[in-house]
């Protein structure tokens, strides 16, 4: 009974933390091999390892994403000075003395489409830049990707506006030329890599999973 | 003279980087085999059809002397699929395996090309080494 239970428990570890394509073969393989008589140490030797693994794999994908995302979060200081003085001069002046809430709409459009711009720019570039799964690019993933990012993006402006609130939110704030780079590592914004990465991650999972369901509806068709 | 002396240092400099991109080209061309994963192919070609995660893993123990973890056989497994080296198909779900299905692999074409050349480079390697030379 109880090592039921434990081999349970180490197979829905193998299910979920194996970052795999094959984890519920690698899973099958190792409740075979203890129906043939292999130890319960044996087993948890194998699912730490498995573990270890995937997690190594998953970090060797992710390294050229969080350098990329690393080195275009640091040109955002050049693209916030270019949005500036475009977006200056494209505010209509009736538009800053509206009223609530359509006061909001002011700071938003102003201070987050620059920035959101700024990582779906980013995004696409990496897109482009990917040449041998830029066959892979379809109108889906490019959504997946931006709304992943959108979100990040969302959830980190809300953790800056209370960052900078006194007494209250103050959505003016948006409208600061440095308000994502509040929180920076020399000169890089991390509210914006973090968002870029969120695009980059989604990415990432959603190739792998339509390779999976390619080769399991390969076999369906053999 | 200063200018015949630039011709001729671009000129160098772009035959050295277009043998830079032969190169990389070569390499791109030819990605020779790791060590674990040509032992992967040629087991999976012993073990013939039918090969699935636990054979291959105590065939691969048995070889090496000492314990193959079955993450790690998957890992170069997934690796090999996706540079299209091996290709596999998924049996039906058993239920002494917890009701998950057995993964069956198989080497591809471009698969066995990859052993061939590998095996050439190394053979050539092989017999490269001056006489004499003893490896223990």
């Amino acid at each position: 009974m109880k090592s039921t239970r434990v081999v349970a428990v180490g197979t829905w570890m193998v299910d979920h933390f194996t970052f795999g394509l094959t984890n519920q073969a690698l899973s099958g393989d190792l409740l075979e091999e203890m129906e043939s008589g292999r130890s319960a140490a044996w087993y948890w030797r194998q699912v730490c390892t498995a573990i270890a693994t995937g997690l190594l794999k998953r970090l060797r994908e992710l390294t050229l994403p969080l350098i990329y995302c690393v080195v275009w979060a640091s040109l955002y200081p050049l693209w916030n000075r270019l949005s500036t003085v475009v977006l200056v001069r494209a505010v209509p002046a009736g538009l800053t003395d509206l009223a609530w809430p359509k006061s909001a709409l002011v700071p938003i459009c102003y201070g987050i489409v620059p920035a959101l711009a700024f990582v779906w720019l980013g995004f696409l570039v990496y897109e482009l830049l990917r040449i041998r799964t830029l066959h892979e690019l379809s109108a889906q993933r490019v959504l997946w990707g931006a709304s992943a990012s959108l979100n990040v993006l969302l959830l980190s402006t809300q953790l800056l506006l209370w960052h900078f609130r006194q007494s209250r939110i103050d959505l003016g704030s948006l409208m600061r030329p440095n308000f994502y780079s509040a929180f920076h590592l020399s000169s890089i914004s991390i509210p914006l890599a973090l968002s870029l990465l969120g695009a980059l991650i989604s990415r990432t999972s959603r190739t792998q999973r339509r390779r999976g369901h390619g080769r399991q509806d390969g076999l369906q068709s053999a | 003279m200063a200018l015949r002396q630039e011709i001729s240092f671009i000129f160098r400099l772009m035959l050295r980087n277009s043998y830079l991109f032969a190169i990389l080209k070569e390499m791109r061309e030819h990605a020779y085999l790791g060590e674990f994963e040509l032992m992967i192919l040629l087991t999976i070609i012993r073990l013939g059809d039918e090969v699935y995660g636990v054979p291959l893993a105590r065939e691969l123990s048995a070889i090496r002397g000492g314990e193959v973890s079955a993450g790690t056989v998957y890992a170069a497994l997934d690796r090999l699929e996706l540079k299209g080296l091996i290709a596999s198909t998924l049996g039906d779900p058993s239920p002494e395996r917890g009701g998950r299905a057995k993964r069956y692999f198989c080497v591809t074409e471009q698969g066995l090309k990859s052993l061939r050349e590998t095996r050439k480079v190394l053979t050539k390697l092989w017999k490269s080494l001056p006489a004499g030379v003893e490896i223990a």
